[in-house]
């Protein structure tokens, strides 16, 4: 099958205060359609870096991304994004951030309201309607930038750690719901976070990076049958490989902090 | 106020920026819906100053400069020791500003509904 996303040979360097900071080296990775991809590893080695170039909010420095055989030269809808500070417009109701992209694409009135509408029932949202962003929760509020980017029908889901900030009974029950839609609508979806189990209970393939130059470590197939349990052995093997991946990188994180403090 | 409302717009969080420009908006768009609702805030403090200002400053101008208005009334009044029309004067004054004053708050609870309580968070 042909890949959606292409990223090829993507490198990515910044300069702060006169010194290169390497945060992608030579990443190649494709993604199929309907695939569902967790990018993993400590903060800082470069993952997110790697979604914003995806989405085409920071170009890379060379390689290049291609999707749906168009290169990714600024952001667009048709690569959904969330964000794990939610990002949802305070200045407008619940339906309204909901609207805002379809209003964008000129569609009619009571085309809007009828897709707004089957959005709120769908995330459980029909209470909100006409509420502001301040009046929710955090697991409301990222309910409401989900249906916000679901609304434009964009096939690629990009999501930047978005249950980070969550207590973990709402985060499952948003995994949860996420997985469904995944199924309901056959999304891509790249997803970003730092958590292994996380990422083993969404993902079908998990992208390990490393810490500076960030560079994919492990390319690993989850094969486990979904829903996942947590608790079973399959999961917890391949939690504990991770586990050991990951942690080797942030032990180098670790040093190279202690390295940068004792020099200045 | 213009210079409150440049801040304003500088001060836009990326956030909303990037959002907006991920689903779609225009620089039109991002302007009129984005742009100058996140700036609002200081846009209305801005607007509640400059009018707060510019009525003491009509006032003082009718003092010195014209021969109408409140502010020349009462001058007018002290020079013929008439004290009750000082003392409306002052009154008038005190319950225009007063009016004015609440008249922006009023705009301002109503444009900033979304914005009362955030900064408690």
């Amino acid at each position: 099958m042909q890949p959606q996303i292409q990223i090829s040979n993507v490198s990515k360097i910044f300069s702060t205060g006169g010194q290169e900071v390497i945060a992608l080296d030579d990443i190649n990775l494709d993604v199929k359609p309907g695939e569902f991809i967790c990018l993993l590893g400590p903060s800082g080695c470069g993952k997110s870096t790697l979604l914003n170039a995806v989405a085409g909010f920071s170009l890379p420095t060379a390689g290049s991304i291609v999707v749906n055989g168009t290169s990714v030269l600024a952001p667009g809808p048709d690569r959904g994004m969330v964000f794990q500070e939610y990002a949802l417009f305070p200045w407008m109701t619940v339906e309204k951030n909901i609207a805002f992209g379809l209003e964008i694409k000129k569609q009619s009135k009571t085309q809007i309201k009828e897709k707004v509408s089957a959005l709120l029932e769908m995330l459980n949202l029909q209470d909100f309607r006409d509420r502001y962003p301040k009046d929710l929760s955090g697991g409301m509020r990222q309910r409401v930038a989900i249906a916000r980017v679901l609304a434009l029908d964009s096939p690629i889901l990009l999501m930047d750690e978005p249950f980070g900030a969550l207590d973990s009974l709402t985060r499952r029950n948003l995994q949860d719901e996420l997985l469904r839609i995944w199924m309901e609508f056959k999304k891509t979806i790249i997803f970003v976070t730092h958590s292994i189990e996380e990422s083993i209970y969404l993902a079908d393939r998990i992208v390990v990076m490393t810490y500076r130059p960030g560079k994919i470590k492990k390319d690993v197939s989850v094969e486990i049958p979904r829903p996942r349990d947590p608790s079973s052995i399959e999961f917890n093997e391949l939690k504990k490989e991770l586990s050991l991946l990951v942690m080797e990188e942030q032990s180098r994180h670790n040093q190279q902090e202690i390295k940068l403090s004792t020099a200045d | 106020m213009l210079m409150n409302t440049i801040a304003g717009v500088r001060h836009v969080d990326g956030i909303y920026i990037r959002a907006a420009r991920s689903l779609g908006a225009s620089q039109t768009t991002m302007f009129l819906r984005v742009m100058l609702p996140a700036a609002t805030p200081y846009i209305l403090t801005g607007a509640r100053i400059g009018v707060g200002t510019a009525f003491i400053v009509v006032i003082v101008a009718e003092m010195i400069a014209v021969n109408n208005g409140l502010g020349y009334r009462i001058l007018e009044a002290r020079e013929f020791f008439w004290s009750d029309k000082i003392i409306a004067g002052m009154f008038s004054i005190g319950l225009l500003g007063l009016a004015i004053d609440t008249g922006m708050n009023r705009l301002n609870n109503y444009l900033l509904k979304w914005h009362r309580g955030i900064e408690s968070n």
